[in-house]
Protein backbone atom coordinates (compact mmCIF):
# COMPACT_ATOMS: atom_id res chain seq x y z
CA UNK A 1 0.00 0.00 0.00
CA UNK A 2 1.33 3.43 -0.98
CA UNK A 3 1.48 5.99 1.79
CA UNK A 4 -0.19 9.25 1.01
CA UNK A 5 -0.94 12.35 3.06
CA UNK A 6 -3.79 14.79 2.54
CA UNK A 7 -3.35 18.25 4.01
CA UNK A 8 -6.19 20.76 4.25
CA UNK A 9 -7.40 22.94 7.09
CA UNK A 10 -10.99 21.85 6.37
CA UNK A 11 -11.61 18.59 8.21
CA UNK A 12 -14.80 17.78 6.35
CA UNK A 13 -12.93 17.88 3.05
CA UNK A 14 -10.22 15.63 4.51
CA UNK A 15 -12.87 13.17 5.71
CA UNK A 16 -14.63 12.86 2.38
CA UNK A 17 -11.46 12.55 0.30
CA UNK A 18 -9.99 10.00 2.71
CA UNK A 19 -13.18 8.00 2.71
CA UNK A 20 -13.29 7.83 -1.07
CA UNK A 21 -9.62 7.03 -1.57
CA UNK A 22 -9.73 4.32 1.12
CA UNK A 23 -12.32 2.38 -0.86
CA UNK A 24 -9.79 0.83 -3.24
CA UNK A 25 -7.56 -0.29 -0.33
CA UNK A 26 -4.55 0.74 -2.42
CA UNK A 27 -3.38 3.51 -0.12
CA UNK A 28 -2.49 4.07 3.46
CA UNK A 29 -3.83 7.54 4.07
CA UNK A 30 -2.92 10.10 6.74
CA UNK A 31 -4.80 13.36 6.97
CA UNK A 32 -3.67 16.62 8.56
CA UNK A 33 -5.63 19.78 9.24
CA UNK A 34 -2.65 21.56 10.80
CA UNK A 35 -0.02 22.38 8.15
CA UNK A 36 2.84 22.82 10.65
CA UNK A 37 2.30 19.37 12.11
CA UNK A 38 1.82 17.99 8.63
CA UNK A 39 5.16 19.40 7.46
CA UNK A 40 7.05 17.75 10.33
CA UNK A 41 5.44 14.44 9.52
CA UNK A 42 5.91 14.74 5.75
CA UNK A 43 9.62 15.47 6.18
CA UNK A 44 10.00 12.55 8.57
CA UNK A 45 7.85 9.81 7.11
CA UNK A 46 8.33 8.71 3.54
CA UNK A 47 5.15 9.54 1.70
CA UNK A 48 4.86 8.62 -1.96
CA UNK A 49 2.41 11.44 -2.50
CA UNK A 50 0.87 14.37 -0.72
CA UNK A 51 -2.32 16.16 -1.67
CA UNK A 52 -1.90 19.72 -0.46
CA UNK A 53 -4.25 22.67 -0.16
CA UNK A 54 -2.87 26.07 -1.15
CA UNK A 55 -4.84 28.40 1.12
CA UNK A 56 -4.06 27.40 4.68
CA UNK A 57 -3.47 29.48 7.79
CA UNK A 58 0.01 29.68 9.34
CA UNK A 59 1.76 27.91 6.49
CA UNK A 60 0.51 28.24 2.96
CA UNK A 61 0.68 25.44 0.43
CA UNK A 62 3.29 27.12 -1.77
CA UNK A 63 5.83 27.51 1.08
CA UNK A 64 4.98 23.98 2.17
CA UNK A 65 5.64 22.69 -1.35
CA UNK A 66 9.02 24.47 -1.54
CA UNK A 67 10.15 22.83 1.70
CA UNK A 68 8.97 19.40 0.55
CA UNK A 69 10.70 19.69 -2.82
CA UNK A 70 13.92 20.78 -1.09
CA UNK A 71 13.98 18.11 1.64
CA UNK A 72 12.17 15.13 0.14
CA UNK A 73 12.13 15.78 -3.64
CA UNK A 74 11.00 12.25 -4.47
CA UNK A 75 7.61 12.89 -2.83
CA UNK A 76 4.97 13.64 -5.45
CA UNK A 77 2.69 16.59 -4.76
CA UNK A 78 -0.80 17.39 -6.00
CA UNK A 79 -1.96 20.90 -5.13
CA UNK A 80 -5.59 21.70 -4.32
CA UNK A 81 -7.01 25.11 -4.93
CA UNK A 82 -10.22 27.03 -5.38
CA UNK A 83 -10.78 28.47 -8.83
CA UNK A 84 -9.95 31.98 -7.57
CA UNK A 85 -6.35 30.94 -6.87
CA UNK A 86 -5.95 28.73 -9.92
CA UNK A 87 -3.01 30.82 -11.14
CA UNK A 88 -1.14 29.91 -7.94
CA UNK A 89 -1.74 26.22 -8.57
CA UNK A 90 -0.49 26.49 -12.11
CA UNK A 91 2.60 28.43 -11.10
CA UNK A 92 3.23 25.88 -8.35
CA UNK A 93 4.07 23.44 -11.14
CA UNK A 94 7.17 25.53 -11.78
CA UNK A 95 8.42 24.81 -8.27
CA UNK A 96 7.84 21.12 -8.57
CA UNK A 97 4.16 20.33 -8.05
CA UNK A 98 3.19 17.32 -10.13
CA UNK A 99 -0.45 18.19 -10.71
CA UNK A 100 -3.30 20.26 -9.33
CA UNK A 101 -6.98 19.90 -8.51
CA UNK A 102 -9.54 22.68 -8.43
CA UNK A 103 -12.16 22.84 -5.70
CA UNK A 104 -14.98 21.93 -5.90
CA UNK A 105 -13.52 18.80 -7.53
CA UNK A 106 -15.01 17.58 -10.79
CA UNK A 107 -15.68 14.43 -8.75
CA UNK A 108 -13.95 12.34 -6.11
CA UNK A 109 -13.33 9.82 -8.85
CA UNK A 110 -11.36 12.52 -10.65
CA UNK A 111 -9.28 13.05 -7.49
CA UNK A 112 -8.55 9.33 -7.37
CA UNK A 113 -7.62 9.29 -11.06
CA UNK A 114 -5.12 12.10 -10.56
CA UNK A 115 -3.61 10.31 -7.57
CA UNK A 116 -3.29 7.10 -9.59
CA UNK A 117 -1.76 8.95 -12.56
CA UNK A 118 0.70 10.69 -10.32
CA UNK A 119 1.77 7.43 -8.72
CA UNK A 120 1.79 5.80 -12.16
CA UNK A 121 -0.63 3.10 -11.03
CA UNK A 122 -2.81 1.90 -13.87
CA UNK B 1 4.20 92.64 -36.62
CA UNK B 2 6.60 90.20 -35.11
CA UNK B 3 4.41 89.96 -32.03
CA UNK B 4 1.26 89.22 -34.06
CA UNK B 5 3.00 86.48 -36.02
CA UNK B 6 4.26 85.05 -32.82
CA UNK B 7 0.77 85.02 -31.29
CA UNK B 8 -0.73 83.51 -34.47
CA UNK B 9 1.85 80.77 -34.43
CA UNK B 10 1.20 80.01 -30.81
CA UNK B 11 -2.56 79.97 -31.17
CA UNK B 12 -2.64 77.94 -34.35
CA UNK B 13 -0.56 75.24 -32.80
CA UNK B 14 -2.74 74.96 -29.77
CA UNK B 15 -5.14 72.05 -29.39
CA UNK B 16 -7.42 74.29 -27.38
CA UNK B 17 -10.02 76.35 -29.19
CA UNK B 18 -9.16 80.02 -28.79
CA UNK B 19 -11.04 83.23 -29.60
CA UNK B 20 -9.83 86.78 -29.18
CA UNK B 21 -12.20 89.74 -28.83
CA UNK B 22 -11.47 93.44 -28.85
CA UNK B 23 -12.86 95.93 -26.36
CA UNK B 24 -16.02 96.29 -28.50
CA UNK B 25 -16.55 92.56 -28.26
CA UNK B 26 -15.80 92.18 -31.93
CA UNK B 27 -14.12 88.95 -32.81
CA UNK B 28 -10.50 89.58 -33.68
CA UNK B 29 -9.41 86.07 -34.45
CA UNK B 30 -10.14 82.43 -33.99
CA UNK B 31 -7.40 79.86 -34.10
CA UNK B 32 -7.11 76.78 -36.36
CA UNK B 33 -8.55 74.40 -33.77
CA UNK B 34 -11.67 76.52 -33.42
CA UNK B 35 -12.11 76.95 -37.16
CA UNK B 36 -11.75 73.23 -37.70
CA UNK B 37 -14.17 72.27 -34.95
CA UNK B 38 -16.92 74.74 -35.88
CA UNK B 39 -16.29 74.90 -39.59
CA UNK B 40 -15.94 78.57 -38.88
CA UNK B 41 -15.08 79.82 -42.33
CA UNK B 42 -18.27 78.38 -43.71
CA UNK B 43 -20.11 80.02 -40.91
CA UNK B 44 -19.71 83.40 -42.45
CA UNK B 45 -20.09 82.23 -46.00
CA UNK B 46 -23.30 80.34 -45.98
CA UNK B 47 -26.22 80.83 -43.67
CA UNK B 48 -27.53 77.29 -44.26
CA UNK B 49 -24.24 75.90 -43.09
CA UNK B 50 -24.53 78.03 -40.00
CA UNK B 51 -27.85 76.45 -39.19
CA UNK B 52 -26.34 73.02 -39.62
CA UNK B 53 -23.79 73.61 -36.92
CA UNK B 54 -25.58 76.07 -34.71
CA UNK B 55 -27.31 76.44 -32.42
CA UNK B 56 -25.51 73.82 -30.38
CA UNK B 57 -27.27 72.95 -27.20
CA UNK B 58 -25.33 74.38 -24.31
CA UNK B 59 -26.10 74.05 -20.60
CA UNK B 60 -29.73 74.82 -21.14
CA UNK B 61 -28.91 77.81 -23.32
CA UNK B 62 -29.09 77.97 -27.08
CA UNK B 63 -26.48 79.59 -29.17
CA UNK B 64 -28.00 81.62 -31.93
CA UNK B 65 -25.99 81.65 -35.11
CA UNK B 66 -26.60 85.34 -35.60
CA UNK B 67 -25.75 86.32 -32.10
CA UNK B 68 -22.41 84.68 -31.68
CA UNK B 69 -21.29 87.96 -30.19
CA UNK B 70 -23.89 87.85 -27.48
CA UNK B 71 -23.02 84.24 -26.75
CA UNK B 72 -19.46 85.21 -26.11
CA UNK B 73 -20.73 88.19 -24.18
CA UNK B 74 -22.30 85.66 -21.92
CA UNK B 75 -19.09 83.68 -21.70
CA UNK B 76 -17.13 86.77 -20.88
CA UNK B 77 -19.69 87.95 -18.38
CA UNK B 78 -19.32 84.72 -16.47
CA UNK B 79 -15.63 85.45 -16.24
CA UNK B 80 -15.03 82.09 -14.65
CA UNK B 81 -14.65 78.49 -15.67
CA UNK B 82 -17.60 76.48 -16.71
CA UNK B 83 -18.38 73.57 -18.97
CA UNK B 84 -20.15 73.53 -22.27
CA UNK B 85 -21.78 70.41 -23.61
CA UNK B 86 -22.02 70.55 -27.36
CA UNK B 87 -23.97 68.14 -29.48
CA UNK B 88 -22.73 68.09 -33.01
CA UNK B 89 -23.38 65.48 -35.70
CA UNK B 90 -24.71 62.99 -33.14
CA UNK B 91 -21.57 63.26 -31.05
CA UNK B 92 -21.28 64.93 -27.70
CA UNK B 93 -18.31 67.12 -26.93
CA UNK B 94 -17.54 68.61 -23.61
CA UNK B 95 -15.51 71.79 -23.28
CA UNK B 96 -14.14 73.52 -20.30
CA UNK B 97 -14.48 77.21 -21.00
CA UNK B 98 -12.17 79.80 -19.63
CA UNK B 99 -12.86 83.44 -20.32
CA UNK B 100 -10.31 86.06 -19.45
CA UNK B 101 -11.29 89.70 -19.70
CA UNK B 102 -8.83 92.51 -19.93
CA UNK B 103 -9.35 96.17 -20.63
CA UNK B 104 -8.96 96.01 -24.35
CA UNK B 105 -8.77 92.30 -25.05
CA UNK B 106 -10.77 89.26 -24.09
CA UNK B 107 -9.72 85.69 -24.59
CA UNK B 108 -12.04 82.71 -24.60
CA UNK B 109 -10.42 79.30 -24.42
CA UNK B 110 -12.45 76.16 -25.02
CA UNK B 111 -10.59 73.11 -23.83
CA UNK B 112 -11.93 69.85 -25.18
CA UNK B 113 -12.29 67.61 -22.15
CA UNK B 114 -14.50 64.94 -23.76
CA UNK B 115 -11.65 62.44 -23.89
CA UNK B 116 -10.43 63.22 -20.38
CA UNK B 117 -13.95 62.85 -19.03
CA UNK B 118 -14.62 59.61 -20.82
CA UNK B 119 -11.26 58.27 -19.58
CA UNK B 120 -12.10 59.37 -16.06
CA UNK B 121 -15.51 57.72 -16.24
CA UNK B 122 -13.92 54.53 -17.57
CA UNK B 123 -11.37 54.59 -14.77
CA UNK B 124 -14.04 55.03 -12.10
CA UNK B 125 -16.01 52.19 -13.61
CA UNK B 126 -12.95 49.96 -13.70
CA UNK B 127 -12.17 50.71 -10.05
CA UNK B 128 -15.78 50.01 -9.08
CA UNK B 129 -15.77 46.72 -10.96
CA UNK B 130 -12.45 45.72 -9.48
CA UNK B 131 -13.62 46.39 -5.93
CA UNK B 132 -16.84 44.48 -6.43
CA UNK B 133 -14.91 41.71 -8.13
CA UNK B 134 -12.46 41.48 -5.25
CA UNK B 135 -15.32 41.28 -2.80
CA UNK B 136 -16.94 38.51 -4.85
CA UNK B 137 -13.65 36.66 -5.16
CA UNK B 138 -13.24 36.69 -1.38
CA UNK B 139 -16.79 35.53 -0.89
CA UNK B 140 -16.53 32.88 -3.56
CA UNK B 141 -13.51 31.37 -1.87
CA UNK B 142 -15.53 31.05 1.30
CA UNK B 143 -18.43 29.47 -0.60
CA UNK B 144 -16.18 27.02 -2.43
CA UNK B 145 -15.27 25.12 0.72
CA UNK B 146 -18.84 24.18 1.75
CA UNK B 147 -19.62 23.51 -1.94
CA UNK B 148 -16.72 21.05 -2.11
CA UNK B 149 -17.94 19.34 1.05
CA UNK B 150 -21.51 19.12 -0.28
CA UNK B 151 -20.38 17.77 -3.63
CA UNK B 152 -17.99 15.20 -2.15
CA UNK B 153 -20.53 13.90 0.34
CA UNK B 154 -23.25 13.70 -2.25
CA UNK B 155 -20.97 11.59 -4.41
CA UNK B 156 -20.21 9.32 -1.43
CA UNK B 157 -23.89 9.06 -0.57
CA UNK B 158 -24.80 8.08 -4.13
CA UNK B 159 -22.04 5.49 -4.19
CA UNK B 160 -23.15 3.98 -0.88
CA UNK B 161 -26.74 3.77 -2.01
CA UNK B 162 -25.70 2.16 -5.29
CA UNK B 163 -23.47 -0.33 -3.53
CA UNK B 164 -26.26 -1.33 -1.17
CA UNK B 165 -28.58 -1.57 -4.18
CA UNK B 166 -30.95 0.60 -2.22
CA UNK B 167 -31.09 3.48 -4.65
CA UNK B 168 -34.42 3.96 -6.38
CA UNK B 169 -35.60 6.27 -9.13
CA UNK B 170 -36.88 8.83 -6.70
CA UNK B 171 -33.58 8.96 -4.78
CA UNK B 172 -31.71 9.29 -8.05
CA UNK B 173 -33.95 12.19 -9.02
CA UNK B 174 -33.27 13.99 -5.71
CA UNK B 175 -29.54 13.44 -6.07
CA UNK B 176 -29.54 14.73 -9.65
CA UNK B 177 -31.45 17.82 -8.60
CA UNK B 178 -28.93 18.59 -5.87
CA UNK B 179 -26.09 17.93 -8.31
CA UNK B 180 -27.42 20.33 -10.89
CA UNK B 181 -27.99 22.99 -8.23
CA UNK B 182 -24.42 22.58 -7.05
CA UNK B 183 -23.24 22.93 -10.66
CA UNK B 184 -25.24 26.13 -10.91
CA UNK B 185 -23.69 27.49 -7.72
CA UNK B 186 -20.24 26.57 -8.98
CA UNK B 187 -20.93 28.49 -12.15
CA UNK B 188 -22.03 31.57 -10.16
CA UNK B 189 -18.88 31.42 -8.08
CA UNK B 190 -16.71 31.03 -11.17
CA UNK B 191 -18.45 33.92 -12.89
CA UNK B 192 -17.75 36.23 -9.99
CA UNK B 193 -14.07 35.40 -10.27
CA UNK B 194 -14.01 36.29 -13.94
CA UNK B 195 -14.48 39.91 -12.97
CA UNK B 196 -11.10 40.26 -11.40
CA UNK B 197 -8.80 37.86 -13.04
CA UNK B 198 -7.76 36.47 -16.30
CA UNK B 199 -7.82 32.75 -15.97
CA UNK B 200 -5.02 30.95 -17.72
CA UNK B 201 -5.43 30.48 -21.40
CA UNK B 202 -5.92 26.80 -22.08
CA UNK B 203 -7.03 26.81 -25.70
CA UNK B 204 -7.08 23.43 -27.39
CA UNK B 205 -8.99 21.96 -30.28
CA UNK B 206 -12.43 20.78 -29.09
CA UNK B 207 -15.73 19.91 -30.68
CA UNK B 208 -18.08 22.80 -29.88
CA UNK B 209 -21.06 20.52 -30.45
CA UNK B 210 -19.82 18.07 -27.75
CA UNK B 211 -19.23 20.91 -25.30
CA UNK B 212 -22.76 22.17 -25.92
CA UNK B 213 -24.28 18.72 -25.38
CA UNK B 214 -22.26 18.19 -22.19
CA UNK B 215 -23.45 21.53 -20.81
CA UNK B 216 -27.04 20.68 -21.73
CA UNK B 217 -26.73 17.31 -19.99
CA UNK B 218 -25.67 19.09 -16.82
CA UNK B 219 -28.49 21.57 -17.11
CA UNK B 220 -31.28 19.28 -18.22
CA UNK B 221 -32.50 18.08 -14.79
CA UNK B 222 -32.75 21.64 -13.74
CA UNK B 223 -34.61 22.90 -16.78
CA UNK B 224 -36.80 20.10 -18.07
CA UNK B 225 -39.89 21.17 -16.14
CA UNK B 226 -39.65 24.73 -17.35
CA UNK B 227 -38.64 24.65 -20.98
CA UNK B 228 -38.23 22.51 -24.08
CA UNK B 229 -34.84 22.63 -25.69
CA UNK B 230 -34.26 22.09 -29.40
CA UNK B 231 -30.92 21.76 -31.11
CA UNK B 232 -30.97 22.52 -34.82
CA UNK B 233 -34.75 21.93 -34.65
CA UNK B 234 -34.40 18.50 -32.97
CA UNK B 235 -35.76 17.98 -29.46
CA UNK B 236 -32.92 17.70 -26.97
CA UNK B 237 -32.82 14.60 -24.80
CA UNK B 238 -30.11 12.91 -22.76
CA UNK B 239 -29.78 10.33 -25.55
CA UNK B 240 -28.28 12.76 -28.04
CA UNK B 241 -24.74 11.67 -28.85
CA UNK B 242 -22.19 14.35 -28.19
CA UNK B 243 -20.22 13.56 -31.32
CA UNK B 244 -23.22 13.50 -33.62
CA UNK B 245 -21.89 16.64 -35.23
CA UNK B 246 -18.34 17.86 -35.49
CA UNK B 247 -17.42 21.52 -35.20
CA UNK B 248 -13.79 21.56 -34.15
CA UNK B 249 -11.73 24.66 -33.43
CA UNK B 250 -9.38 25.93 -30.74
CA UNK B 251 -11.03 27.32 -27.62
CA UNK B 252 -10.90 27.28 -23.86
CA UNK B 253 -13.40 24.57 -22.97
CA UNK B 254 -14.10 25.74 -19.41
CA UNK B 255 -14.81 29.26 -20.54
CA UNK B 256 -17.04 28.39 -23.47
CA UNK B 257 -18.94 26.02 -21.18
CA UNK B 258 -19.38 28.95 -18.86
CA UNK B 259 -20.82 31.11 -21.67
CA UNK B 260 -23.25 28.33 -22.61
CA UNK B 261 -24.33 27.98 -18.96
CA UNK B 262 -24.85 31.74 -18.70
CA UNK B 263 -27.11 31.76 -21.77
CA UNK B 264 -28.97 28.64 -20.59
CA UNK B 265 -29.48 30.11 -17.10
CA UNK B 266 -30.76 33.38 -18.56
CA UNK B 267 -33.25 31.55 -20.76
CA UNK B 268 -34.27 29.39 -17.79
CA UNK B 269 -34.88 32.48 -15.64
CA UNK B 270 -37.07 33.99 -18.35
CA UNK B 271 -39.10 30.78 -18.67
CA UNK B 272 -39.33 30.51 -14.91
CA UNK B 273 -41.36 33.73 -14.75
CA UNK B 274 -43.24 33.02 -18.01
CA UNK B 275 -46.89 32.04 -17.81
CA UNK B 276 -46.74 30.21 -21.11
CA UNK B 277 -47.91 26.63 -21.35
CA UNK B 278 -44.92 24.28 -21.04
CA UNK B 279 -45.74 22.66 -24.39
CA UNK B 280 -45.32 25.99 -26.16
CA UNK B 281 -42.07 26.95 -24.46
CA UNK B 282 -39.04 26.58 -26.69
CA UNK B 283 -35.39 27.38 -26.39
CA UNK B 284 -34.04 26.88 -29.88
CA UNK B 285 -30.32 26.40 -30.13
CA UNK B 286 -28.68 26.50 -33.52
CA UNK B 287 -25.12 25.38 -34.00
CA UNK B 288 -23.53 25.35 -37.43
CA UNK B 289 -20.57 26.33 -39.48
CA UNK B 290 -20.54 28.11 -42.84
CA UNK B 291 -18.24 30.38 -44.86
CA UNK B 292 -19.03 33.27 -42.47
CA UNK B 293 -17.84 31.38 -39.41
CA UNK B 294 -19.03 29.16 -36.59
CA UNK B 295 -22.40 30.11 -35.15
CA UNK B 296 -24.02 29.30 -31.84
CA UNK B 297 -27.45 30.88 -31.51
CA UNK B 298 -29.89 30.79 -28.58
CA UNK B 299 -33.45 31.88 -29.32
CA UNK B 300 -36.17 31.70 -26.68
CA UNK B 301 -39.87 32.48 -26.75
CA UNK B 302 -40.21 33.02 -22.98
CA UNK B 303 -41.49 36.57 -23.29
CA UNK B 304 -41.86 38.98 -26.15
CA UNK B 305 -38.18 39.45 -26.72
CA UNK B 306 -35.54 41.52 -24.97
CA UNK B 307 -36.75 44.79 -23.47
CA UNK B 308 -35.99 47.47 -26.09
CA UNK B 309 -35.02 49.93 -23.34
CA UNK B 310 -31.98 47.91 -22.34
CA UNK B 311 -31.16 45.92 -25.47
CA UNK B 312 -28.43 48.37 -26.55
CA UNK B 313 -26.66 48.07 -23.22
CA UNK B 314 -27.44 44.47 -22.36
CA UNK B 315 -23.77 43.47 -22.31
CA UNK B 316 -22.90 46.25 -19.86
CA UNK B 317 -22.30 45.07 -16.28
CA UNK B 318 -25.15 45.43 -13.77
CA UNK B 319 -27.82 45.55 -16.44
CA UNK B 320 -30.47 43.02 -15.50
CA UNK B 321 -34.07 42.31 -16.36
CA UNK B 322 -34.45 40.10 -13.33
CA UNK B 323 -36.05 41.74 -10.38
CA UNK B 324 -35.80 38.71 -8.14
CA UNK B 325 -32.38 37.33 -8.95
CA UNK B 326 -29.23 38.08 -10.82
CA UNK B 327 -27.03 41.11 -10.67
CA UNK B 328 -26.48 41.58 -14.36
CA UNK B 329 -22.97 40.24 -14.78
CA UNK B 330 -23.56 37.09 -16.81
CA UNK B 331 -23.76 38.61 -20.27
CA UNK B 332 -20.89 40.96 -19.54
CA UNK B 333 -18.72 37.97 -18.64
CA UNK B 334 -19.97 36.05 -21.66
CA UNK B 335 -19.02 38.94 -23.92
CA UNK B 336 -15.59 39.18 -22.30
CA UNK B 337 -14.97 35.47 -22.91
CA UNK B 338 -16.20 35.58 -26.51
CA UNK B 339 -13.96 38.60 -27.20
CA UNK B 340 -11.01 36.67 -25.75
CA UNK B 341 -11.77 34.09 -28.43
CA UNK B 342 -11.83 36.82 -31.08
CA UNK B 343 -15.53 36.13 -31.57
CA UNK B 344 -18.58 38.29 -31.42
CA UNK B 345 -21.81 38.08 -29.42
CA UNK B 346 -24.90 40.10 -30.17
CA UNK B 347 -28.43 40.32 -28.83
CA UNK B 348 -31.50 41.10 -30.88
CA UNK B 349 -35.19 40.29 -31.19
CA UNK B 350 -36.65 38.21 -33.96
CA UNK B 351 -40.40 37.72 -34.25
CA UNK B 352 -40.79 38.69 -30.58
CA UNK B 353 -38.22 36.13 -29.50
CA UNK B 354 -34.95 36.97 -27.74
CA UNK B 355 -31.88 35.97 -29.72
CA UNK B 356 -28.29 35.73 -28.58
CA UNK B 357 -25.94 35.04 -31.43
CA UNK B 358 -22.32 34.04 -31.03
CA UNK B 359 -20.02 33.93 -34.00
CA UNK B 360 -16.46 32.64 -33.96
Amino acid sequence: MKRIAIIDDEELILDSVKQYLSRSKRFKIDVFSNPQEALKEVLRAKYKLIVLDIMMPELNGIDFLEKVKKEVPQTKVIMMTAYSTLDKAISSKKIGADDYLTKPFVSLRDVENKVLDCLEIH
Amino acid sequence: MYKEEFIDLLLDNSNDLVLLFDENKQLLLSNNSFNKRFNFKLLFKNKKEIKKHFPPKTNGQYLNAYSIKSWFDLLLAKNKNYNLILEQENKTYEFKIKAIKNNDLSIVILKNISKINSLRKKQIRRIKLESIGKMFAGMSHEINTPLTIMKNNLELLELELEENSSINKQNKHHIDSIKSSITRMESIVRNSNELVKKSPDKKKSYNLYSVLIQSLNLFFHHSKNHMNIFINNKVFSLDIKKNEEKIFFEFNKDKIEQVILILLSNAYDEFFKSKKDLKKRALNIFIYQNEKGIFLIFRDNAGTGINEDIIHQIFEPFISTKDYSGIGLGLNIAQKIIKEHKGNIKAYNQKQEAVFEIRF
